[in-house]
Formats: structure tokens, sequence, C-alpha cells
């Protein structure tokens, strides 16, 4: 079904407005949600969450495209219950991605002030913008949307190895771009 | 300081249009050559075994046990060829110089400070498919044109946007 249509069936509080938007991005949104909490259960329940989310939304929001909307609540959703449930024991794609960052960009000083997440985000906007359109869906995989090495290079078309590389490659550009700017 | 946690929620915050791209992204169709040619080398072989075969119709003898046909030379051919080729369809980033093939460390030293240790060898001049390996001087399977290229020890370094990346010698 349509983005469009399914987005008619919420604004006509049909019942049905749910399972099709369960038919067509539940999978998605279970494994991207499973990819932050490392427990399928746990993800189930996220994203059924979600879904109340979704409902309490639309109307009188109509987003487009509306996975990016739906997938932005899962992950909300799914980093908060992350933190409660101390998911990071379990050593989920998150937890890996997260401590692969965060170990490129300790620094050993101290910086004034303190950066709030819109600055970062505005910063790290513009450094994707410096990026080639592959090597912006290879770091959203990894630091977005938490996938595996194997699923990118699926995603992306490339070998793992290859992904490993660009990787390494796109935190150590990522660093130097923030150094540059006195984030680090 | 820059934590996971600052890092994560700056991410949440990111405009919408880098995951809508990230989600509707198509990875580009990769030229493998090395099949083409694969498939090339077979019909060659296909074509000129069927003359060989059709030379005893012709008048001229042809002692078909020292040259039997069939499949059995077809496939040695593909099979030396297919083992040339990566799985995936494209390889590791490398670079081909002074006659010498190189690839990105997976694991990359930190190699600040130790440009007194590099010798200057020349730029990357040109550019092959991710799918292939370079064969030329100073040729890469990737994005690099222009990169200045190293001699450190056995392996070289790349400098590709301002920092310095190793590539190891392939033996």
């Amino acid at each position: 079904m349509e983005d469009s249509a399914i987005i008619g069936l919420f604004f006509e509080r049909s019942e049905g407005a749910i399972r099709e938007l369960d038919l067509k991005y539940g999978e998605i949104c279970r494994g991207f949600s499973n990819n932050i909490l490392g427990s399928r259960e746990d993800a189930e329940e996220c994203v059924n969450d979600a879904y109340l989310g979704v409902w309490n939304a639309i109307p009188p929001a109509r987003p487009e495209p509306l996975l990016s909307f739906v997938i932005k609540i899962v992950r909300n959703i799914s980093i908060n219950a992350y933190h409660k449930k101390e998911a990071a024991k379990r050593r989920s794609s998150y937890t890996v991605a997260m401590e692969e960052i965060e170990a490129c960009l300790s620094s050993g000083g101290s910086v004034e002030g303190e950066l709030e997440a819109k600055e970062l985000a505005e910063i790290i906007g513009s450094f994707l913008d410096t990026l080639s359109s592959e090597n912006r869906a290879i770091f959203m995989r990894r630091y977005w949307l938490s996938e595996s090495y194997p699923k990118i290079a699926e995603a992306v078309g490339l070998s793992e190895k290859n992904v490993s590389v660009r990787l390494v490659r796109l935190r150590k550009s990522l660093r130097e771009y923030l150094k540059e700017r006195g984030v680090l | 300081m820059v934590t996971s946690k600052l890092f994560s929620e700056a991410m949440g915050e990111l405009d919408e249009k880098y995951l809508t791209e990230t989600l509707e992204y198509k990875p580009k169709k990769r030229q493998n050559f090395t099949r083409y040619l694969a498939l090339v080398a077979v019909l060659c072989l296909v074509v000129a075994v069927t003359v060989w075969a059709n030379w005893g119709d012709s008048g001229l003898s042809v002692d078909e046990s020292s040259f039997p046909i069939g499949t059995e030379y077809e496939d040695d051919t593909v099979e030396s060829v297919d083992n040339s080729m990566a799985e995936s369809g494209d390889l590791v980033p490398m670079v081909c110089v002074n006659g010498m093939l190189y690839q990105c460390a997976g694991n990359q030293p930190d190699l600040t400070g130790k440009e007194d240790e590099f010798v200057f060898l020349g730029e990357i001049q040109s550019q092959v498919d991710t799918s292939q390996e370079p064969t030329n001087d100073f040729q890469a399977n990737d994005d690099i044109i222009g990169a200045k290229v190293y001699q450190y020890g056995d392996d070289i370094v790349v400098l590709i946007d301002g920092q310095y990346w190793l590539y190891e010698a392939i033996e």
C-alpha cells in the first residue's frame, strides 16, 4: 500500500492504519530497534509503542516520507529503553557502534563550554555534506541505524572489508573536522 | 567533550533529509569487467575448439586425442578466471605504485610525527572501478586522484584529505 493511502487510514482513524503500517515497515522497524536493544522482545515492545506515537501524531502530521518519520519515533523510544534496561550489557550493534565513535572522538584536553546536541547535529550535518552519497550512506547506516558491517555491505553493494576501511577513514575525517571547528 | 551519548543525541537531531537519502540509497551498479573478459575468453575458446573440430571435415587432419574437445578446457579457463574475482564484486582499496600492489591496511597506525620517514614517490594519476585491481603505476581503485604517495619502509603511505593512510604491500 502506498504511504499516502496508509496516511489516509490514519486520518480516517481506521484500525487498518496500524496493520498496513506494520505490514509495510514493521520488519524494518523491529530490525532497527533490535540493533539498539539486542533483544527481539524488547524491540517488539518498542515498535508497538512507536505505533501509538504515530497514531497520536497523524493527524495532524502528514509526513513524507512515512518511513523516516516512523523510524525516528522508533529510535527515540528504543534509545530511551536502552538506557532504562541497561541494554549496553547485551553488546548490541548500537553499543559497539557508540563505543567505536567514542573511542574516535575522545580527546585528551577539554573544550570550554558545553556543546548542545542541536549544535553538534548541525556540525555533523555539514560534515556529511562533504561526503559522497555512498560514504554518507555508510556513515548513517552505522551511526544512525546502528547496522552491522555485513548489513551495511549488503545495503551499499560493497564488501565487508571495504566498509570497514571506509568507516575507519570516515571516523578519522570526522575527528579532524570536529577539531578544526573547535569541538574537540 | 563529545561523549557517545551526546553524539547519539546529535545524530537524532540531524536533518531528516540525511535519513531519507540513506533509506532510499541504491548501490551503483558496478561494472565487473573481469567477468566480461572471462565470458569473451570462453566464447573465443568455444569458437576455436569448434574450428579445430571441423578441420577433419575440410580435409585437414587433426589428431583428436591430442586436442580433446568438450567442456574440459572451457571449465579450466572459467575456474582460473573465477578464482581471481572477488565474490562481492568489489575489492579493498588498493593502489599500484612502481609495479607493486598495496592495499589499505585494516588497522591504521598513528602516523603522526613519522613524516621524516616518508619518501615522496608521486601522486595518484588514474582510477579504476572498485571491482578491479589497479594495474598502472600511480593508479587506485578508489576516488583519490591527486593524493600524494610516500614510501614508508616496505609499505606506502597515501595522503588523503589531509590524513596519512597506510597501504601494505601485497605479497
